[in-house]
């Protein structure tokens, strides 16, 4: 279609992207995989000693570190399942009402815009023994005002509580989208046989929805593994290290111990988890869908 | 089916509806509720009343507390990292949208999954990049950092709306003897305007939004608006009152665009599956 002589002049337009993504990422992720395999650099020598693996190896000695791993597994499994069950659930109980108006479908996934900072400071707010809402419901009620991000259980669960309320929507709008796009023809001839609601969601809605629901799961796993200024604000990882999940852990290492080797070895170690984990998910085709983001 | 679809929502679905509004909305209508009250009636916390609403709280954080430089940091820096990544990410979506050869697949797959990648993961290797290249600390190095996110994104946007334009268009403009380039600024810029309102929306949020690379890559000479509201918080007690003003200010750009993200949001995931890569 084209001559290869235009082919050629599209070079120009390459160019600067492919400056950026060598210096913003090529770059930087060289540097850092260097540095996990090297010891850091003495004030007075210039050359830089080979480590090996041994940063990789200190890493994974480290019970931190595998609870921070173990951390954010749960972290990802529970939240995944939770907000796919409401967001399916609800995605499916509105697919079955009259359409809604759009002001009130923008405000039911609003908390997903809202900026990760204040969500997690708002949810800190209500959490608040001394002058939250929850404390004085609590005290209204004549018990004790709990401190949930102070308790090493509850802690946990709190952060959980403020991913889902964040989140449902995002899983909720691709769920919404797919179901919309679905053919009505088959729904129709079920219905003409006597299908019930219920029928009509197992044996036709959910089997056909299952690409739509592979692609919700994978993108909200790669969230998942983003997710670090909500918690960062709420418990800062703790108490001790019980909200510690891998984001946090990573930036601990680095930028408060200024462990520079063994925290490039866990940011090298996250990015081949996060590849691979993107890798596959752009496997489940529909590109599309990755268009939009929850502007993290 | 359809008829179904055009009866007013019976009573329990509007309960329903009601209770998911109602928990989705509370913790922001809490925050907006905070920010307008006194410290005083803040101690009688929960109740809603008329009494005791006030602007001192914003007062307080923009003539006591200063957070509007802040705050002109943080729009200074979603701006030009917007720009940035808009600019080549656009000659990018075009060229990669044009282009037939090898390099192509390997060029999209590397795209989506910078796209994908934790930001976590990059903020260590781009520290030690930036402090190499003396940026530390910096608005330019925040909106590098940022580009790094941003401009895989908007390439990504942009490359249906690219797809989109007709090649006899670009044709046509070549018959008249135009270039490559004239073609692309002339032709194809203008007619994906839609495209490129949405990805410099994207790319501004995704900016205004950060924290963790201004925590990490900035926060002494240079501070963006999020990293000083956490800074409200303090050992001796939080006072939530200019905080929840704080945030406030920061959910209007968020409120103002909602619309127009959430038109996007779903238009994209059926839009991609015909066009796209």
């Amino acid at each position: 279609m084209l001559s290869p002589k235009n082919q050629r002049s599209l070079i120009v337009f390459f160019f600067p992207g492919c400056v950026l993504l060598t210096l913003l990422i090529g770059w930087p992720v060289f540097e850092s995989a260097f540095s996990s395999i090297t010891f850091a650099q003495q004030k007075n020598s210039q050359a830089s000693l080979f480590a090996g693996l041994a940063h990789y190896k200190n890493l994974l000695s480290q019970s931190s570190f595998w609870n921070a791993l173990g951390l954010a597994g749960l972290f990802t499994l529970v939240t995944t399942a939770l907000e796919l069950f409401i967001g399916l659930a609800i995605a499916l109980f509105l697919y079955f009402q009259r359409t809604l108006p759009r002001i009130v479908e923008i405000l039911l996934i609003l908390p997903m815009f809202i900026l990760p900072v204040v969500s997690g400071l708002t949810f800190r707010y209500i959490y608040d023994p001394n002058d939250g809402p929850l404390a004085f419901i609590f005290d209204a009620l004549g018990y004790e005002p709990a401190a949930p991000l102070a308790d090493s259980f509850w802690a946990f669960w709190s952060v959980v509580v403020q991913d889902i309320w964040r989140m449902w929507p995002f899983l909720f709008l691709i769920v919404y989208a797919g179901l919309k796009a679905l053919p009505r023809s088959a729904q129709e001839a079920a219905r003409m046989d006597g299908a019930n609601t219920r029928q009509l969601i197992t044996h036709i809605l959910l089997p056909a929805l299952r690409p739509t629901l592979g692609i919700a799961i994978g993108l909200k796993i790669m969230e998942s593994l983003k997710v670090f200024t909500e918690v960062y604000v709420m418990t800062g990882g703790g108490p001790g290290e019980s909200t510690s999940l891998l984001s946090l852990y990573v930036v601990k290492q680095a930028f408060h111990f200024f462990q520079v080797g063994p925290a490039s070895a866990a940011s090298i170690l996250l990015l081949v988890l996060g590849m691979t984990l993107a890798w596959s998910v752009t496997k489940l085709q529909n590109r599309g869908a990755f268009a939009g983001g929850t502007g993290r | 089916m359809i008829q179904v679809q055009n009866r007013p929502l019976p009573v329990y679905s509007k309960l329903i509806l009601g209770i998911l509004l109602f928990l989705q909305l509370a913790p922001v209508a809490i925050i907006i509720q905070t920010a307008f009250k006194t410290p005083r009636s803040l101690l009688e916390n929960g109740s809603i009343s008329l009494q005791g609403w006030t602007l001192g709280n914003f007062h307080r954080i923009f003539v006591e507390q200063s957070l509007a430089p802040d705050l002109l940091n943080s729009v200074g820096i979603a701006l030009g990292s917007m720009l940035l990544s808009v600019c080549c990410g656009s000659l990018m979506a075009f060229a990669l949208t044009r282009w037939q050869g090898n390099t192509r697949k390997h060029l999209l797959t590397t795209l989506l999954v910078a796209r994908l990648l934790p930001p976590v993961a990059l903020a260590l290797p781009l520290f030690l990049v930036l402090r190499s290249l003396n940026l530390h600390d910096t608005r330019t190095g925040l909106i590098l950092a940022h580009t790094a996110l941003n401009f895989p994104l908007a390439t990504w946007i942009l490359m249906p709306f690219m797809d989109a334009v007709p090649r006899a268009l670009e044709e046509a403009a070549s018959i008249d003897g135009a270039g490559r380039v004239q073609t692309f600024f002339h032709i194809v810029l203008p007619v994906t305007k839609t495209g490129l309102v949405v990805a410099s929306l994207f790319c501004f949020l995704m900016s205004w939004n950060d924290f963790l690379f201004s925590l990490i890559l900035a926060g002494s000479a240079v501070k963006t608006a999020p990293l000083t509201l956490n800074g409200y918080i303090t050992g001796f007690g939080t006072e939530w009152g200019p905080l929840c003003a704080g945030a406030c200010i920061l959910l209007l750009p968020v409120f103002a665009l909602s619309f127009k993200l959430h038109q996007h949001m779903i238009a994209s995931p059926t839009q991609g599956g015909v066009k796209g890569a």
